[in-house]
């Protein structure tokens, strides 16, 4: 007979491991979600039966699942919220444009317009990845049944992990070809690129007020060495046919 | 019924062994130094901007007429003594891609295509682009195919006193190396092309499937050059599964190896060791093919003059793989479509587009091309 405190003792030391993963996030979260996890890991543990290995696969299975997607759907509680959450700045944002800081306001209402854009399209995407996810754990317990039905049963961890891996990329591969996904991705490099570029816009600003280089500048000069090399090849060839020239001409 | 074997005392023993094996791997990481990767003996003959024209040497001394000691900008990897280019045999000048550095191709003494190509007694000659910084932001198509790889074409043509190049272009500098074909044939005797897309808007391409509706101009803008951690993000991104997870639990199963783990990390340092984009390079790269797909439509243009893929009447070699899932079979072979060349040959290997490198099988691709390319000399 097993002893269930041993269980207890890597289910304890595996949700150490979860806990200082989790450490960047903040207290009550990491919290909440450790219990989460732990509660799953105490189902799992309570339906794993010996005595009945067929069920026990099915139950190590589903709990594996239950548990990720408890994972996920908090994720994607988080990242939802994160569309939706106020703007402390919105009020900045509307106001309209007048006198000594209108331009210097315009660029910050830029920037945080482009800021707000992209969280929204971050969000989108990591819905994506989630849908993914979801569909990869929806899928390891019907390819979980299908081996054991065909005399392949899972023996480990490890192969249920390898398993998942399989499904994952099995969904990835599909989901990363249609539209939706296609051009949430699209939208977020887009968003990205806009976003960075008001922020450079607004450093530039800050630079200029300090006499001290910007990109812009840079990219100027590195534009006209780049003329002046293009004209100097451009004589060097003009020169090197005229001395042909004249050498043929010599020799005649 | 089959025993299943998958029990608390079962997982408790293999919870065990992971973490034996992920201290054995602890360890075995701790204790490793960079490991070293591109070996083979070369010396820099050529060098322009941040690009380096490499030929390598050999140790066949039957291949050999005269040493070249001294000669050229320095030798590089374990020289020896006695090793000097192969002189006698075809030389084959290698265009690599932009993306990722060349040593992929002399990853480690046992699994270098290099060096099996020396072993089959080529001369050869690569091409490392280097490492673009700011400064290189401007750099266009034009400038990679008119200039560099015309510069280096002419300086092998030099060194050889000979007067066209055998050309292999590996990925996208299979690409450079189509275009700069069609540009200039007086210049190339054989074209080979390795894994090189050239049609980019296959079905199955995935890459372009993703790049069809970015802003372009907006990412070029925003950052200048491409980083290589933004490809690699995206390269990643392919198989996400698979190589952000299961690539490294799979590390357990080699914590005892040193040798294989070693292995592992020259790919390790290949895969995230990647030069950044040259921005005007990357932009028009990306618009022209991955989005308009010009090549295939007859409608690029680089300095002034179309590529025209009806031009390239030389003898062709196209090896692709099978499983590529960066470049589709689909997306290569169609070269034969294109070209106007009447000796047309395709060598599939099976498998995917990092393996017709490094794996196994690998070793068969030197001799298939060394062979293809002494049958047209």
């Amino acid at each position: 007979m097993t002893n269930p405190n041993h269980n207890t003792s890597f289910i304890d030391a595996w949700l150490e491991t979860q806990k200082s993963w989790l450490g960047r996030w903040q207290a009550t979260e990491m919290e909440q979600r450790v219990d989460a996890m732990r509660a799953g890991m105490e189902t799992w543990r309570q339906q794993f039966d010996p005595a009945n290995p067929s069920a026990a696969t099915l139950n190590v299975a589903h709990s594996f699942q239950t548990l990720l997607q408890s994972c996920m759907m908090q994720a994607g509680a988080q990242s939802s919220a994160l569309g939706e959450a106020q703007n402390p700045l919105a009020e900045l944002m509307q106001t309209f444009p007048l006198g000594a800081a209108r331009e210097r306001q315009l660029e910050w209402q830029a920037y945080l317009k482009a800021l707000g854009e992209y969280q929204h399209r971050a969000t989108q995407l990591m819905q994506q990845f989630v849908n993914v996810l979801a569909q990869s754990l929806q899928q390891v317990p019907i390819e979980v049944e299908r081996r054991q039905h065909s005399n392949n049963p899972v023996q480990s961890m490890r192969e249920l992990h390898d398993l998942w891996i399989e499904c994952g990329e099995q969904c990835f591969a599909s989901v990363a070809r249609e539209e939706a996904f296609v051009t949430a991705q699209a939208a977020h490099t887009n968003a990205l690129s806009q976003l960075r570029l008001a922020e450079r816009a607004l450093l530039e600003r800050w630079l200029q007020q300090y006499d001290l280089p910007t990109r812009s500048e840079l990219n100027s000069l590195h534009q006209k060495v780049r003329r002046m090399s293009e004209r100097i090849a451009e004589l060097e060839a003009q020169l090197g046919a005229k001395k042909k020239s004249t050498r043929n001409k010599n020799k005649l | 019924m089959n025993d299943l074997n998958f029990n608390p005392e079962k997982l408790r023993a293999e919870a065990a062994m992971w973490r034996q094996q992920s201290k054995e791997l602890l360890q075995q990481l701790g204790a490793m130094h960079d490991i070293d990767v591109g070996t083979a003996p070369k010396e820099a003959v050529y060098a322009e901007d941040k690009l380096k024209l490499y030929r390598y040497r050999s140790n066949r001394a039957s291949d050999v007429s005269s040493p070249l000691a001294g000669e050229g900008l320095g030798v590089r990897g374990d020289a020896q003594r006695n090793s000097a280019p192969n002189t006698i045999g075809p030389a084959v000048l290698i265009v690599y891609a932009l993306v990722n550095r060349p040593y992929m191709l002399d990853l480690q003494p046992d699994r270098s295509m290099i060096r099996g190509l020396l072993e089959q007694g080529l001369d050869v000659f690569l091409i490392d682009w280097g490492c673009p910084d700011g400064a290189d932001r401007y750099l266009e198509f034009t400038d990679y195919v008119n200039r560099y790889i015309l510069n280096c074409v002419n300086k092998v043509c030099e060194l050889r006193n000979e007067p066209q190049v055998n050309l292999l272009g590996v990925c996208q500098g299979g690409t450079l190396s189509t275009c700069f074909t069609a540009l200039h044939p007086e210049l190339v005797k054989n074209l080979i092309t390795m894994v090189a897309p050239i049609d980019f808007q296959t079905e199955n391409d995935l890459l372009s499937r993703w790049l069809k509706n970015i802003d372009i101009d907006a990412l070029v803008a925003a950052s200048g050059n491409i980083s290589g951690e933004f490809l690699n993000a995206a390269f990643v991104n392919m198989m996400p599964f698979r190589l952000q997870s299961q690539k490294y639990v799979s590390l357990l199963d080699i914590a005892h190896d040193h040798h294989k783990l070693e292995n592992f990390m020259r790919m390790e340092k290949w895969i995230f060791d990647s030069p950044a984009q040259a921005g005007a390079m990357f932009r028009q790269f990306v618009q022209w093919l991955y989005q308009q797909n010009r090549l295939i439509k007859n409608e690029l243009l680089l300095g002034g003059k179309r590529v025209a893929l009806k031009n390239i009447t030389q003898p062709v070699l196209n090896v692709y793989a099978t499983q590529d899932h960066l470049v589709p079979p689909a997306a290569s072979t169609c070269l034969q479509k294109y070209a106007g060349s009447k000796d047309y040959t395709e060598f599939a290997f099976e498998g995917g587009h990092i393996g017709i490198y490094v794996s196994g099988k690998a070793k068969q691709v030197p001799i298939e091309i060394a062979q293809w390319l002494k049958d047209r000399t």
